[in-house]
């Protein structure tokens, strides 16, 4: 908050609570306070207040209600504070356009909080513009999801942003990160991108001789995140153990490293994302439940390309101007693109413009982007109804899942859990398919 | 006892802890570096303290 600029009005009928106020919020602007209706309406008049805290009864009975409705005509922040516990009270005051209601007896930290709230009240419109343009959109059902980023910055609860891969989840909490302090600890964790043997070391940490191979003490994740945030991406992979551990260590704010006898406390946010069902998850009894509730609070979903197909275009564009190299589409590429689901959504778009940018010729066609965007296609693949007729239903599916593990297990280089992942599928049916891999491959030898 | 009334002293006795809660508050932020505010406020906080009991005395009443 601007303490040279912002003006705040205290009415406040009892001395020694407008004193304590008056010095509590003179750190945060300039202070004019007023003990009746009457002195608060005039100073109303000669200036205009950006905040203000009203008590409702002053020298009257609800006096104060009158002033929240003088403020609310000057769009003035405005905080009731009432020892009444009324429910038709509360609701006129909020109805006379007053923001925030204090029932007292109230403390520091709640005026705290309002203060910081009013911040970013003010500071709305510029979180907002700056979301929209880093996300390039105009879709109303996204601009919603991301304005909960904004109630999000607030308070220090769990984040779980839910999203397709490459719908902008990582740029998203780097952009929290950034409006939440960027000096402030950012620790990245990808999930399926660890073993699940190392998972347990990397968050928690050891001690020298906790393990084979501990030569010396290694901090965890959890420990180095202190007073930043911790960025659990593709949550939905993490193993169901380490889930457990992790609810206590998050509950507690404190945890053991493996070997070690004392105590570590660290106190983080905590923002995961997954590009998968959790709920789902957990009736299949591969997520738990505690460790969902834990793990949710503010909860953003990034819809994928193919549902904000009126932000392609400015999408393209921007991409294109990124690069060096001007390019152009004609009619048939952008009817393709149109078209085109963009599995790998915004992250498919901007690899593809690089590609095609670098090609010779400046105007895309249609037959330009196709093998481009076939590659992308590669999963789906198309059938063949004399060889569904020769082997039957049943072996077929058995064999196109096959292809598709094989196609999925060659692209992640063999990682097995980033393939889980990426398939969707539980630890049974993989080794279902790659039994059925295994004899298709020793029937053909 | 009427219901007014009942309102009316839980609002004194709120309106009470509140300016109480608020003066001890700064007195615990401010002590060593703002001794003038805190003398000020010291005396204003006996008072309310007084007042607050005869407003727990007047609620008892009025339960009882």
């Amino acid at each position: 908050m601007d303490a040279q600029k912002t003006k705040i009005l205290i009415v406040e009928d009892d001395l020694l609570s407008r004193l304590s106020l008056k010095a509590r919020l003179e750190t945060q602007g300039e202070v004019h306070a007023a003990s009746s209706r009457q002195e608060a309406l005039l100073l109303i008049e000669k200036m205009a207040f950006e905040m203000a805290f009203v008590d409702l009864d002053l020298e009257a009975e609800l006096a104060g209600l009158e002033i929240v409705a003088a403020l609310a005509g000057k769009k003035t922040y405005t905080v009731v504070l009432s020892g009444r516990e009324d429910e038709a009270v509360i609701e006129q005051a909020y109805q006379l356009g007053c923001r925030d209601y204090l029932s007292k007896p109230f403390t520091k930290t709640s005026i705290e909080l309002i203060l910081k709230k009013y911040s970013t009240a003010a500071n709305k419109v510029e979180t907002l513009k700056k979301l929209k343009e880093i996300f390039l959109t105009d879709d109303s059902s996204l601009v919603k999801e991301l304005e909960i980023i904004d109630q999000a910055l607030l308070s220090n609860r769990p984040i779980l942003i839910t999203g397709e891969s490459g719908t902008g989840k990582t740029f998203l909490v780097k952009f929290i990160h950034q409006l939440a302090g960027a000096s402030t600890p950012f620790i990245h964790l990808n999930c399926a991108e660890i073993s699940e043997s190392l998972i347990e070391s990397e968050l928690f940490g050891y001690e020298k001789g906790a393990f084979t191979g501990a030569q010396k003490n290694k901090k965890g994740m959890l420990e180095l995140a202190n007073g930043g945030i911790l960025f659990l991406d593709e949550i939905a992979t993490m193993p169901l153990s380490i889930q457990k551990k992790l609810l206590k260590a998050i509950e507690e704010k404190s945890f053991f490293p493996l070997g070690a006898e004392k105590m570590v406390r660290s106190e983080f946010r905590l923002i995961s994302a997954t590009c998968e069902d959790l709920k789902a998850k957990i009736e299949a009894g591969e997520f738990r439940s505690d460790f969902f509730f834990r793990i949710e609070g503010f909860n953003v979903t990034l819809k994928s390309l193919r549902e904000r197909k009126e932000d392609l275009n400015r999408l393209i564009q921007f991409f294109i101007k990124k690069g060096e190299r001007m390019i152009v589409f004609d009619s048939s590429a952008k009817n393709l693109m149109a078209s085109y689901s963009w599995p790998g959504n915004v992250r498919e778009l901007e690899r593809t413009i690089e590609v095609l940018q670098t090609k010779e010729r400046g105007i895309v066609t249609a037959n330009d982007l196709a093998p481009l965007l076939s590659k992308c296609l590669a999963p789906v693949i198309s059938f063949d109804l004399e060889e569904v007729k020769r082997i039957g239903l049943n072996a077929y599916i058995e064999k196109l899942e096959s292809d598709i593990l094989k196609l999925a297990l060659e692209k992640n280089v063999d990682k097995v859990r980033k393939t889980l992942t990426d398939l969707r599928i539980s630890n049974n049916s993989y080794y279902r398919i790659l039994g059925n891999l295994k004899n298709q491959e020793s029937e053909r030898v | 006892m009427s219901d007014s009334n009942e309102k009316q002293t839980v609002h004194d006795i709120n309106s009470s802890l509140q300016a109480l809660q608020g003066a001890l508050e700064l007195i615990k932020d401010e002590w060593r570096t703002n001794p003038q505010l805190v003398e000020r406020l010291l005396p204003l906080t006996v008072d309310k303290l007084n007042q607050l009991q005869s407003q727990l005395q007047d609620f008892r009443h009025l339960k009882s």
